[in-house]
């Protein structure tokens, strides 16, 4: 259990933690690719891979900061919802003749600013982030389906629809033959974020935040500055994601990442982040989410029945809390 | 036939610890033995081990000549063992006469809880005792006497035949110490066997027929209580002389010029707070709990809000909003409490030694640089001689002692420049030996020049560490003694004065 040398991306991924569900994920191939080829289908392709890494681009920005912030004992509940809202106000922008780029801006910024609310409210007041981000969430969705139903005669909410031929470009268009715009940009922010989190002082002092806040301030690490920061991470990885997805989907959607959110929090969790706070890093989250994934494209693979993926999932979540839980109990009893 | 609790060669490993080493002994039915050793000793993880909360991984436990294997405090009250635990064990919103029958309600006829019977049953409890407790309140309401002794019913309703008591006086008055010493009594002729655990030499002599001595987790030595005398069972406990420690430290004997100076300082806790501290100077801040002395500490270091009042440092006047500021200003301070307010106990050694200076251990600007935490980390190691293997051990798996000695590396490493260095109950929960050295380290911070605010619950060690110690009752200093003028007697009245 010994977190020594505090490694770097790679080095993560070879620790005791993250190795197993490294095991786990060749496991999964297998019994999918032999599945697939008996019944006459081929799992273990390019496509196949292209579909896993494209499903989880909007759960990997959520992830980024919803594990920066379990690392530091905190929790962010409302960052779909943020993330709804800033595609829903990009896309309001697009249609009343805002240039692209500065319609993407604001969506990132009011991702942001709902970012420091929350973070305002938790540092402020002392609420726990459970419970203020849980409400903040709810908020959030009101003001959105509110403003999105002014003037409607039957007061309905309604998706915002726009065309908008770079947005479109940015969502849809495809690099090196297979893989998306949308990937590469993922991937080189959450490599940028894995490398902040395992590589450098504010990585650091995150951990050590979420190991013991109290000895943490104590020993001069500014907690309100860096819960402040990691919420508008948190907050700004869900603009980005938001208007990525009006982007790709052409539309500003009320429902947007919704399921998103709790493949992001389920592979942060799977891949070794404590809910305690203070362990793991995001090279472990990534490949959780990468399990999930591939049980998800797997299923479709082999013709079975979607919601079946979901059971999967859900139950994959118990297990990995369960295994947090006993690790912390065990600990606890010393 | 006569009841016997005996323990033969029973042991006990934590991660990183030796907690119990081969201990032997017998308590027998109708006698008193009394546990006794110093925090540390390992009197805790017995009392768990026979309450079922520990399992032991050596040895083993008979129970009238029977060996006895015990998964859950459920296994030890089956086999008639009870122990009473320091720590209360009560649900505070619930009535005493609940607690009392928790987990046994008497049930009428149609399954439901027998309410009439319940008051009944406690009302006679509380009458052998002799207590003025209405069983239908809450146990909250209780003042911590009360609840103590409720406590002690929940124990004496099961009418086991192996009880221990620890520490159950301590937050006793007079008149509940006597109730609890009639009702031990009591037992004793019944012919129960009671092992008692108290740091109160003199309740020791009172109540017990026998005494068990434990040191660092081994056995020392059984002595006889009508055979013994004070000074003897101090030395079993101590291992030596207690004296030669004090008379031994290499004390620093040059002041410096004043340092810190507190002017009328007021927090919502403390006030009329009145200081001057000198480099190389060692003031002790004794008092009872609850005087304050910690209050000030964190005031001091920026932890608590100042109302009203001035912190000079160096002469100049000082305004710290977070401990960040008092740090960067050149104080530090250990706390009270090592696991929760001072280490991130799943870190290593090397992670928690450079947690101040995480922003100067730093290349490229913001890449943690590891080889600086590393000499870091070797350096603490080295001069507090903390005893390790490596400096990669997680926080957790060092002993209390060693613990210490990596929050003193911590503000001692060489990127700091504490000024003022502030140990609040640095000895807490630590062995004799390492005790010593930790005194000789603050005789040694303040020969380099630091000025130390050393505060202990310990009247001795703070009398004897300390050059002049300064009293707190209530919030505010009671008074100043020099060290070559101080007892215990006239420290501790200054403490309760009112």
């Amino acid at each position: 259990m010994t977190k020594s040398k505090s490694g770097g991306f790679f080095k993560e991924l070879l620790q005791k933690k993250v190795f197993p569900l490294i095991i786990l994920l060749i496991v999964e191939i297998v019994v999918f690719s032999l599945w697939a080829s008996g019944i006459g289908s081929k799992f273990f392709a390019i496509t196949t891979i292209r579909n896993i890494l494209n499903n989880m681009v909007f759960a990997a920005f959520l992830t980024i900061g919803a594990g920066c912030l379990m690392l530091s004992g905190n929790m962010d509940l409302s960052a779909s919802t943020i993330g709804a809202m800033a595609g829903v106000v990009c896309a309001w922008s697009v249609t009343h003749s805002v240039p692209w780029y500065f319609a993407m801006l604001i969506g990132i910024i009011v991702g942001i600013l709902f970012g420091l609310l929350n973070a305002f409210i938790i540092t402020k007041f002392r609420f726990p982030s459970f419970i203020a981000t849980l409400g903040m969430s709810s908020v959030v969705r009101g003001l959105m389906y509110f403003a999105s139903s002014i003037g409607k005669e039957d007061a309905s909410a309604q998706n915002i629809n726009f065309t908008n031929d770079i947005m479109y470009d940015i969502g849809n268009k495809k690099l090196f033959s297979e893989f998306t715009i949308l990937l590469v940009i993922m991937l080189i922010i959450y490599i940028i974020f894995a490398i902040l989190v395992a590589r450098t002082k504010f990585g650091t002092k995150v951990k050590m935040l979420g190991g013991n806040p109290i000895a943490a301030n104590l020993a001069g690490i500014n907690s309100k500055g860096i819960i402040t920061l990691l919420y508008v991470i948190s907050g700004g990885m869900a603009g980005i994601a938001g208007t990525l997805f009006a982007c790709k989907m052409q539309q500003g959607s009320l429902q947007a990442l919704s399921t998103a959110q709790f493949t992001g929090l389920t592979g942060a969790i799977l891949g070794g982040i404590s809910f305690g706070g203070g362990e793991g890093g995001l090279g472990g989250a990534f490949v959780g989410m990468l399990i999930l994934n591939t049980f998800t494209v797997g299923m479709s693979v082999c013709n079975v029945n979607s919601n079946l993926a979901t059971i999967f999932n859900g139950l994959l979540l118990i297990i990995a809390l369960a295994l947090d839980f006993f690790r912390q109990a065990r600990r606890n009893k010393v | 036939m006569e009841k016997t609790f005996e323990l033969r060669g029973i042991g006990k490993s934590f991660p990183g610890v030796r907690a119990l080493n081969e201990i032997n002994f017998t308590a027998k039915g109708g006698k008193v033995l009394a546990l006794l050793g110093e925090n540390g000793a390992g009197k805790s993880t017995l009392l768990k081990i026979m309450n079922g909360d520990l399992h032991n991984d050596e040895g083993q436990m008979l129970l009238d000549g029977q060996p006895i294997t015990l998964h859950s405090p459920q296994d030890a009250l089956a086999h008639g063992i009870s122990v009473i635990y320091q720590e209360r064990q009560l649900i505070p919103y619930l009535s005493v006469m609940e607690n009392i029958f928790l987990g046994d309600l008497p049930k009428t006829k149609s399954g439901l809880f027998d309410r009439r019977k319940l008051i009944k049953d406690t009302q006679k409890i509380i009458d052998d005792f002799g207590l003025p407790i209405d069983p239908q309140e809450p146990v909250g309401m209780l003042n911590v006497a009360y609840q103590q002794m409720v406590e002690i019913m929940k124990t004496y309703r099961r009418n086991p035949d192996i009880i221990a008591y620890d520490e159950s006086t301590a937050p006793l008055t007079d008149s509940e110490i006597k109730i609890l010493f009639d009702l031990i009594r009591r037992q004793k002729e019944e012919g129960k066997v009671i092992i008692y655990v108290s740091h109160r030499l003199n309740e020791i002599f009172e109540i017990s027929d026998e005494i068990v001595v434990l040191k660092d987790g081994n056995y020392v030595t059984t002595l006889q209580t009508a055979q013994t005398t004070e000074q003897e069972l101090i030395k079993c406990m101590v291992g030596r002389d207690i004296g030669d420690t004090y008379a031994n430290l290499k004390r620093n004997d040059k002041y410096g010029d004043v340092i810190l100076e507190v002017k009328d300082l007021k927090t919502p806790s403390v006030h009329d707070i009145n200081l001057t501290i000198r480099k190389g100077e060692v003031v002790g801040l004794a008092g009872l709990v609850g005087a304050g002395r910690t209050e000030v500490a964190r005031a001091l270091f920026g932890a608590d809000p100042v109302l009203s009042g001035e912190i000079l440092l160096d002469g100049k006047p000082v305004h710290f909003h977070t401990p960040r500021d008092a740090i960067n200003a050149g104080i530090a301070l250990c706390p009270e409490d090592r696991k929760d307010q001072g280490l991130v106990m799943y870190r290593t050694i090397r992670d928690n030694v450079s947690m101040p200076v995480i922003d100067k251990t730093v290349k490229a600007g913001i890449f943690t640089d590891e080889k600086k935490m590393t000499e870091l980390g070797e350096n603490a190691v080295k001069k507090f001689d903390i005893k390790t293997p490596t400096i990669y051990k997680n926080v957790v798996e060092l002993s209390g002692g060693n613990q210490q000695k990596v929050i003193l590396g911590r503000w001692t490493n060489e990127l700091m420049d504490t000024k003022v260095m502030i140990l609040d109950e640095p000895t807490k929960g630590i062995d004799v030996g390492t005790k010593a050295e930790i005194y000789q380290m603050v005789c040694d911070f303040a020969k380099q020049g630091m000025a130390v605010i050393f505060i202990s619950s310990e009247l001795t060690e703070v009398i004897n560490v300390a050059d002049r110690i300064v009293v707190m009752h209530n919030g505010h200093i009671t008074g100043e003694v020099k060290r070559e003028d101080a007892t215990e007697e006239n420290v501790l009245s200054l403490a309760m004065l009112d």
